[in-house]
C-alpha cells in the first residue's frame, strides 16, 4: 500500500474509498430498522391495505404469482441499471435496447428464418454491441452519460424504425419454443422470474463479494479519489454501460417471448419504472447504495401496488400516483440518507483530529 | 444524533401519503361501471326466457353473417370524371405503428393514379402535429389526408390549406372538422360493438359475464361502448358487463395485461373480455392470463396488428375484427378527395356501411387478412375508371 492502491484483497474485503464507515457487525435493530429495509416494511402495510381492500382476491398465493410473473421483467430492467448507476453513469438506452434486442429476434426468426438459438446469440451480441458504442460516447469521447446515452438511445430507435417500419414484428416462429423462455412456467412461476433472480445472484455477487464490485463502487462515490488508488475508473464505466446493455438485451428477448412479438416501442414502457426500482432499491439495504436485492424489493414494491390497486377496482389514475409518490419518498429518503452519512463522516473525522 | 431519523421520516411520511391517497382513490371512486344486459324483472320467467332466447338467435344468425369474409366496398356510385394526373398528395401520420400502415396503403393508390406522395411522421404531441400542418400549408399539396387527431390543434392551418385550394380528406375523429371527407366517426364505430355483445351473447349461449376494456383518452372508442350496451340489452338480457377504462399511461407502461388479470381474478365468473383496442390492450395478455392460471376466458377485441392475428391464429385469442384500413384510407378517403377535385358531388362519408368481419382461428386466411374486402383495391380502381 506505499503507492496508496489498495489490493484487490482489500478491496473485496470491504474497505471503502469513500470514507464511508464499513457496514460491519451492524446491530440488527439497526438492519431490521424503517431506514435500512422500508421498503420492505411499506410492502407488508400495504399489503394488509390491499388485504383489507380486496379481502377474497388479494390475500393469496395467486396474487403473489402474479406479483412475480408481471414483475420479472421490470426486475431485469432495473437490475441492467444497478452496475451502471454504481459507477454513477447513466444508461438511458437501455430501454431501448430492450426493443431492439427483442425485435431483432423476432426478425431473424420470422424473415430470416433463423434458427431461434442463433437469433437470440446475434440479439444478445447486438445488444453488447450498443454497450459498446456507449462507452465509446461516454468514456471516449466524454459526452456526459444522461445525454450521451440519451442520443444513442435515439439512434438505437431510428434503426429500429429502419428495418421494422414501426411495426410489431411476429410469425408462427415466435410461438414454439421461443415462447417457452417467457411464458414456460414451474408452479405457477414463470421462467423470466428465475432469470431475475439469477441475475439478481449474479449482480449482488459482483458488488458485494469481488473487488471490482468494491472498484465499481468506489468509481461512483468518488471518480478522483478512486482514479487516485489506482483504480482503472475509465474502463469500469465503460463495462458498466457494457453490461447494462447486456442484460437489457437479455430483458428484450424475454419480453418479446412473453408476448410472442418484436415490439420497436415496448421497452421504451420500461424506463421509468426501472430507474424508479433502482433508486428506491438504492434506499434499501446497503444506506444509498444500488444494489441487486434492493432493486428486488423495490419492484416487488411497486408490482404489489399495481395489482392490489387493479385488484380493488381502483380509478385508472390511482397507478401512476402511487408509482410516483413511492419514487419521490425513495429519492427523498436516499438523499436524506447520503447527506447524513457525510455528515456522520465528517463529524467522526473532525472528532477524531 | 436526531438527523439520524430524518430519512426514515421522510420515507414514512411519503408512505403514509401515498396510503392515503391510494386509500381516497380506491374507496371514492370506481375504476369502471358495471352494467346489466337486459331489464331483467318480475314480468316472470317464460316472458325472459322467450326474449333471451330471441336475443340469442338473433345474435347467433349476426355472428354467422359476419364470419363470413365480406366482398364489398362501402361506396358503389361510380366516378363521372377522369381521374385527375400530376396531382400531389400529403398524408400526415399519427406516429403509431397503424399510421405507418396506412401511409403505405395510401401510397399504393397515389402510385396507381400517378400522384406523387409525401407523408410527414409526427409523434403524436400536439406540437407535432401543429409542425406537420405548418409544413403542409408551406407544401401547398393538391390534398391532405389525416386520421385520429383533433382539428383543434391546427384549425388555422387547415382554414388556410382550404382557401388555397387544397382537397383535406379524414377519418376516425371525434367532431365534423371543415374538411371534404369525413369518415369512421364515433357512431360509424356503434356497429362493431354490436356485434361484440353479439358475440359474447352467441359464444355464452345468452348468460355472460363479460368485461369489456376501454381507453377514454381515445375518444373514438366511444362507439364500441355505446353500440355494445344497446345491442346487449337487446339480446342478452341475463348478460352483465362490466366496464374497465385503462388509462394511457397505463398502456404505455405496459400494465393493461395485469389490470385486466387482475379484475379476472377479482371476478372468477366472468369468462368474456372485449377490448376496445386489442393492439393497445391485448398484446401480452395471454400469457398474463395463462400464467395467472386462469382458465376459459375467451376475448374478442378490434383492431389488431399482427402480434394480434398471430394469437388469432394460435388459439390464443378466439376472435377479433380488424380495422377496413384499405376500405376507408386506400378507398373511401381518396374517393372522397377524387369527387371533390372534379366538383362531383359528394359522398356522405358518416353514413358509410365500413365492412365487418368477425376473424377467428377457423377462418383467419393463410395469406393475408387486409385488405378485408380481398378485392377492394379493384373495386375502387373500377368506380373511378382505371380499370
Amino acid at each position: 500500500m506505499s503507492d496508496g492502491s489498495m489490493t484487490d484483497t482489500e478491496l473485496a474485503k470491504g474497505q471503502s474509498l469513500d470514507n464511508t464507515p464499513a457496514p460491519t457487525r451492524r446491530s440488527w435493530g439497526t438492519l431490521l430498522g424503517f431506514r435500512n429495509m422500508g421498503a420492505i416494511y411499506v410492502l407488508i402495510i400495504i399489503s394488509i391495505f390491499f388485504a383489507f381492500l380486496a379481502p377474497h382476491s388479494f390475500p393469496n398465493l395467486a396474487t403473489a404469482k402474479q406479483v412475480l410473473n408481471t414483475s420479472a421483467i421490470t426486475a431485469l430492467a432495473g437490475l441492467a441499471l444497478v452496475i451502471p448507476l454504481s459507477a454513477r453513469v447513466f444508461d438511458l438506452s437501455f430501454a431501448y435496447t430492450i426493443s431492439l434486442s427483442g425485435c431483432i429476434a423476432a426478425e431473424l426468426m420470422t424473415q430470416s428464418h433463423i434458427p431461434a438459438v442463433w437469433a437470440i446469440l446475434i440479439a444478445v451480441g447486438a445488444s453488447v454491441a450498443v454497450g459498446l458504442v456507449n462507452g465509446i460516447v461516454v468514456v471516449n469521447m466524454k459526452i456526459d452519460s444522461f445525454i450521451g446515452t440519451l442520443a444513442t438511445g435515439s439512434l438505437i430507435q431510428a434503426l429500429i424504425t429502419l428495418f421494422t417500419q414501426d411495426n410489431t414484428v411476429t410469425g408462427n416462429q415466435m410461438t414454439g419454443s421461443f415462447a417457452l423462455i417467457g411464458q414456460k412456467a414451474f408452479g405457477g412461476i414463470t421462467l423470466p422470474v428465475i432469470y431475475a433472480l439469477v441475475i439478481a445472484f449474479a449482480v449482488w455477487y459482483l458488488m458485494e463479494h469481488t473487488a471490482t464490485g468494491r472498484r465499481i463502487y468506489a468509481t461512483g462515490f468518488n471518480y478522483d479519489a478512486a482514479r487516485l488508488a489506482n483504480i482503472r475508473v475509465d474502463r469500469i464505466r465503460f463495462l458498466s454501460l457494457v453490461s447494462s446493455s447486456f442484460v437489457a438485451g437479455i430483458a428484450g428477448i424475454v419480453l418479446a417471448s412473453t408476448i410472442g412479438a418484436g415490439s420497436p416501442t415496448t421497452g421504451v414502457s420500461y424506463l421509468l419504472p426501472a430507474y424508479a426500482a433502482a433508486f428506491l432499491g438504492a434506499t434499501q439495504f446497503k444506506g444509498g447504495r444500488f444494489n441487486a436485492w434492493g432493486t428486488i424489493v423495490a419492484v416487488l414494491l411497486l408490482g404489489v401496488g399495481a395489482t392490489g390497486l387493479a385488484l380493488a377496482s381502483a380509478p385508472p389514475w390511482a397507478d401512476s400516483l402511487f408509482t410516483g409518490v413511492v419514487l419521490i419518498a425513495a429519492l427523498g429518503a436516499n438523499g436524506f440518507q447520503r447527506r447524513i452519512i457525510r455528515r456522520v463522516t465528517s463529524s467522526g473525522h473532525s472528532g477524531g483530529s | 444524533m436526531r438527523p439520524r431519523r430524518r430519512p426514515g421520516q421522510v420515507l414514512a411520511l411519503g408512505i403514509s401519503v401515498t396510503t392515503l391517497l391510494l386509500l381516497t382513490a380506491a374507496c371514492s371512486s370506481s375504476s369502471g361501471s358495471s352494467s346489466s344486459g337486459g331489464t331483467a324483472g318480475a314480468s316472470g320467467a317464460s316472458s325472459m326466457s322467450a326474449t333471451a332466447a330471441a336475443g340469442l338467435a338473433q345474435a347467433q344468425a349476426m355472428v354467422a353473417k359476419y364470419t363470413t369474409r365480406p366482398t364489398s366496398i362501402p361506396i358503389d356510385t361510380p366516378l363521372k370524371a377522369t381521374v385527375p394526373t400530376g396531382k400531389s398528395l400529403l398524408f400526415i401520420s399519427c406516429g403509431v405503428s397503424a399510421c405507418t400502415l396506412e401511409a403505405s396503403i395510401i401510397k399504393g393508390v397515389t402510385d396507381k393514379l400517378g400522384w406523387s406522395f409525401s407523408t410527414i411522421a409526427t409523434s403524436g404531441t400536439p406540437q407535432s402535429i401543429k409542425a406537420a400542418w405548418d409544413t403542409a400549408v408551406r407544401e401547398k399539396p393538391s390534398a391532405v389526408m389525416y386520421t385520429g387527431t383533433d382539428d383543434t390543434y391546427f384549425a388555422s392551418e387547415l382554414a388556410t390549406l382550404r382557401a388555397n385550394g387544397t382537397v383535406v380528406s379524414d377519418c376516425c375523429v371525434t367532431g365534423t372538422p371543415p374538411t371534404n371527407f369525413n369518415t369512421n366517426t364515433v357512431a360509424q364505430n356503434q356497429p362493431v360493438g354490436a356485434l361484440f355483445a353479439d358475440w359474447v351473447t352467441a359464444e355464452s349461449g345468452g348468460s355472460a359475464k363479460v368485461l369489456q376494456v376501454t381507453v377514454s383518452a381515445y375518444p373514438t372508442l366511444l362507439g364500441y361502448v355505446q353500440g355494445y350496451n344497446t345491442e346487449i340489452a337487446k339480446v342478452c338480457p341475463n348478460c352483465t358487463t362490466h366496464l374497465l377504462d385503462i388509462s394511457y399511461p397505463d398502456i404505455s407502461a405496459g400494465n393493461a395485461p395485469n389490470d385486466i388479470v387482475s379484475y379476472l381474478r377479482a371476478n372468477p365468473s366472468t369468462k368474456y373480455v372485449v377490448l376496445n383496442l386489442d393492439s393497445s390492450l391485448g398484446i401480452g395478455l395471454p400469457a398474463a392470463i395463462a400464467a395467472a392460471g386462469l382458465t376459459g376466458i375467451k376475448t374478442i377485441g378490434t383492431g389488431p396488428d399482427s402480434t394480434i392475428l398471430q394469437y388469432v391464429k394460435d388459439g390464443q385469442q378466439a376472435a377479433t375484427i380488424p380495422f377496413p384500413y384499405y376500405e376507408e384510407l386506400g378507398g373511401a378517403m381518396i374517393d372522397g378527395v377524387l369527387r371533390a377535385m372534379t366538383d362531383q358531388p359528394a359522398i356522405n362519408g358518416t353514413t358509410l356501411s365500413l365492412p365487418l368481419w368477425i376473424v377467428t382461428k377457423n377462418n383467419i386466411p393463410s395469406t393475408q387478412v387486409f385488405p378485408i374486402v380481398a378485392t377492394s383495391q379493384q373495386q375502387f380502381y373500377k368506380l373511378w375508371g382505371l380499370g
